[in-house]
């Protein structure tokens, strides 16, 4: 795959510095701290990294759908069609999220009604973004819930969310979220609260649906199994940071990165041997409610040296298509 | 076989069917169907299957935080599903637990040296020394600074607050603690952390662990043996190397297969099983996993597999992969004979009503 600049025509959403903070009562989290990445079209772009790194965070500060009153993205820029989606009204942002840009969420009944019909809510879906009469939006549902083969989608269509399993209301949110065909769908955890075979059903399916519609993925997890399974690109987070970024194939045969090299290790694999200590990342993710000099990484790192704790390291290509943020990625590349 | 440090002969639990009149007539939900196990001193024994499958509910049952429908957990030769409380507490002592979220199961209110001694004050008083001495040892133990113990648990990380759990599980020094879901929480990197502290703690104080999780990679990495779990019913059980090595039950194989792989180089394999889990309220005629399984014939639809030992010692329920047929079953008596001593599941297999 080839490298895409970030003002080439391949790329969709371009995101440029993004920082979000969330204010408490005595002090200030910066859970975005300056994050740069890219969306190119029809593309899987995995964002992995563990629990509080900001990926939620950074796919709620594109839709704008953070909390009002505690969150805020203080800088940055998000283009996306030559505009600024931070700069957009509230009525504009509107009319991009669902129909241009569409998201779906680890427990999909955050975004489902209780109280409508499976049916009527992705009609509704469809009518808000499109000039279209009542019977032609429930055929567009009869249409999706078959697409993302739900069987009995005659019946499904009359059903409630409270009636239907988690692996079936996931099926439901992609249909609502695919039915006006977004150019961009964020799947934020889709499959974490499903079990192995469910998730092996709906990982497929978003694969499949993305392929025949064209539309690009950001595709959010902790797990590097899905990852490594679903995405052709994939961004590291660290601490409201991104630390790396790479082709899925470049990335796991050669993290250039302390953090990514660390999180591999750690898993659970054949090749460490059964039974065997597993290779641990020592201490904990630093707090994001003080600031952090230098590396963020730093306390953890077994590579870091002086300048490591004083500069923050930015990213840098360490190879075509290949960057990480760390000033040791050539002593990390060859341990 | 009487050397087992804990044995389970068909343990049953159905919920929701009430002595009331009205509850009378709801359906039973069937949580745990006629499980059977044995657990050595020391070992790792896994138990893994998808939610609802009755992982959980094995786990409260040895731990007879709820009562069983039917069958007995024997430990050191002892029958406890017949104890009353009293007698019980003992008995208490050499099985702990450990649960998925270190948060809810830590009262919030008390320090970190209150939560993990509480088990010992349980059954002794504790001078103030004593207490402080015993919080110290436990949470070096499990890798934490003693000076933690005054802590509550909500300063603590979610990988410090599992260690607590652990810490706790470890006062009264069991033989035998049951992790249920213990590392599922956690992401990788503390996961890492969390696994390497109970095989330490395997290794140092000989405990054996029922290890329950749906996270294959982790079974395979830490256990000895593993049973496979599928509406209330165990399908396989077997050592863990044969298991991952060839699965046998179609179930156990969907089950690998489905499991993501950190390997982006793999080809991409079909989607091992179409479709849902069952309710367990109203569960499939004959094998519960017919209406799932590529391979059913005719026979699974109306007759439920018995667990049948294979030649490796292993136990599965399928009646295409592991035919009950008389001539293998004759076979396998004549290996069970000889393999008892290192295999428990073979003789019990053998010696089950509906073995044939
Ligand atoms: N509603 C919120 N209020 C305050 N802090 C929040 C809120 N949501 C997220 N955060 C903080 O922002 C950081 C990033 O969180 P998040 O994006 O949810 O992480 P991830 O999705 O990677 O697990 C964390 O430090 C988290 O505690
Ligand atoms: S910059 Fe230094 S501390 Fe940060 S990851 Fe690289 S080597 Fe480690
Ligand atoms: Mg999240």
């Amino acid at each position: 795959m080839q490298m895409q600049n970030t003002s080439g025509d391949n790329v969709l959403l371009d995101v440029r510095d993004l920082d979000t903070h969330f204010y408490g009562e005595e002090s200030v989290t910066r859970a975005l701290g300056g994050i740069s990445f890219h969306v190119n079209r029809g593309e899987t772009l995995g964002i992995v990294g563990e629990s509080g790194c900001g990926k939620s965070v950074t796919a709620l500060s594109i839709l704008r759908l953070l909390p009002k009153l505690t969150a805020k993205t203080v800088g940055g820029e998000i283009r996306f069609h030559g505009s600024d989606l931070l700069k957009l009204s509230e009525r504009e942002i509107r009319k991009i999220r669902g129909d241009r840009i569409a998201m779906i969420f680890q427990e999909p009944m955050t975004s489902l009604s209780p109280v409508h019909t499976v049916g009527h809510q992705i009609a509704e879906a469809v009518q808000i973004h499109t000039k279209v009469s009542r019977s032609d939006a429930l055929e567009r549902s009869r249409e999706m819930l078959r697409l993302v083969r739900i069987a009995d989608p005659e019946r499904r269509l009359y059903s409630y969310p409270h009636e239907m399993s988690g692996g079936m209301r996931q099926r439901v949110m992609i249909a609502m979220a695919l039915a006006c065909s977004p150019e961009l769908l964020i799947a934020d955890e889709p499959t974490t609260a499903l079990d192995v075979t469910m998730q092996a059903q709906i990982l497929r399916l978003i694969i499949d649906l993305k392929q025949r519609m064209g539309t690009a993925v950001m595709f959010i997890t902790h797990d590097l199994g899905v990852v490594a399974e679903t995405c052709q690109r994939v961004i590291v987070m660290y601490a409201g940071r991104i630390v790396e970024q790479a082709d899925v194939l470049d990335l796991f045969a050669r993290p250039a990165h302390p953090y990514t090299q660390g999180l591999m290790r750690s898993m659970p694999d054949r090749r460490h041997g059964r039974r065997q200590r597993l290779p641990e990342i020592p201490g904990i993710v630093p707090s994001l409610r003080e600031p952090i000099v230098g590396c963020s990484f730093a306390p953890r790192c077994p590579f870091a040296i002086d300048i490591c704790r004083e500069k923050a390291p930015t990213m840098r290509d360490v190879r075509p298509s290949h960057a990480a943020a760390c000033w040791r990625s050539e002593e990390v590349l060859g341990a | 076989m009487s050397g087992s440090l804990l044995k389970v002969e068909s343990l049953t639990k159905h919920y929701g069917r009430g002595t009331g009149f009205l509850r009378k007539t709801e359906p039973a939900v069937r949580a745990v169907e006629d499980v059977s196990f044995s657990v050595e001193a020391g070992e790792t024994l896994c138990i893994v299957g998808e939610s609802g499958c009755g992982k959980s509910t094995v786990a409260r049952l040895l731990m007879r935080i709820v009562e069983p429908t039917a069958g007995r957990v024997i430990i050191d030769g002892v029958d406890i599903a017949g104890l009353k409380s009293h007698a019980l507490r003992a008995w208490r002592r050499r099985m702990q637990m450990v649960f998925q979220d270190p948060y809810s199961s830590l009262n919030p209110r008390l320090t970190a040296g209150q939560i993990i001694t509480e088990p010992v004050e349980n059954f002794e008083r504790l001078r103030r020394k004593q207490s402080q001495a015993l919080a110290a040892e436990l949470l070096r133990k499990v890798g934490l600074a003693p000076d933690m113990m005054h802590r509550l648990p909500s300063e603590l990380s979610g990988g410090q607050r599992q260690r607590l759990g652990i810490a706790r599980a470890l006062a009264l020094q069991p033989s035998l603690i049951i992790a249920d879901e213990a590392v599922s929480a956690l992401d990788v990197s503390v996961q890492a952390q969390i696994l390497n502290l109970l095989m330490d703690l395997q290794q140092q104080l000989g405990i054996a662990f029922v290890f329950i999780s749906h996270d294959l990679s982790v079974v395979e990495h830490i256990g000895h043996r593993v049973a496979v779990m599928y509406l209330g019913r165990i399908v396989e059980l077997a050592s863990c190397e044969a298991l991952f090595a060839m699965p046998v039950h179609p179930y156990t194989e969907a089950l690998i297969a489905a499991a993501p792989v950190p390997d982006p180089t793999r080809v991409r394999r079909e989607v091992p099983v179409e479709g849902e889990v069952p309710s367990p309220i109203n569960p499939p005629s004959g094998c519960t996993f017919h209406p799932r399984c590529p391979i059913a014939v005719e026979r699974c639809r109306i007759e439920r597999p018995p667990l049948v030992p294979m030649a490796d010692g292993r136990v599965v329920a399928c009646h295409v992969r592991a035919p009950a047929l008389d001539i293998h079953a004759e076979c396998s008596r004549k290996d069970a004979d000889r393999s008892e001593a290192v295999n428990p599941e073979l003789s019990f297999a053998v010696g089950r009503s509906d073995f044939p």
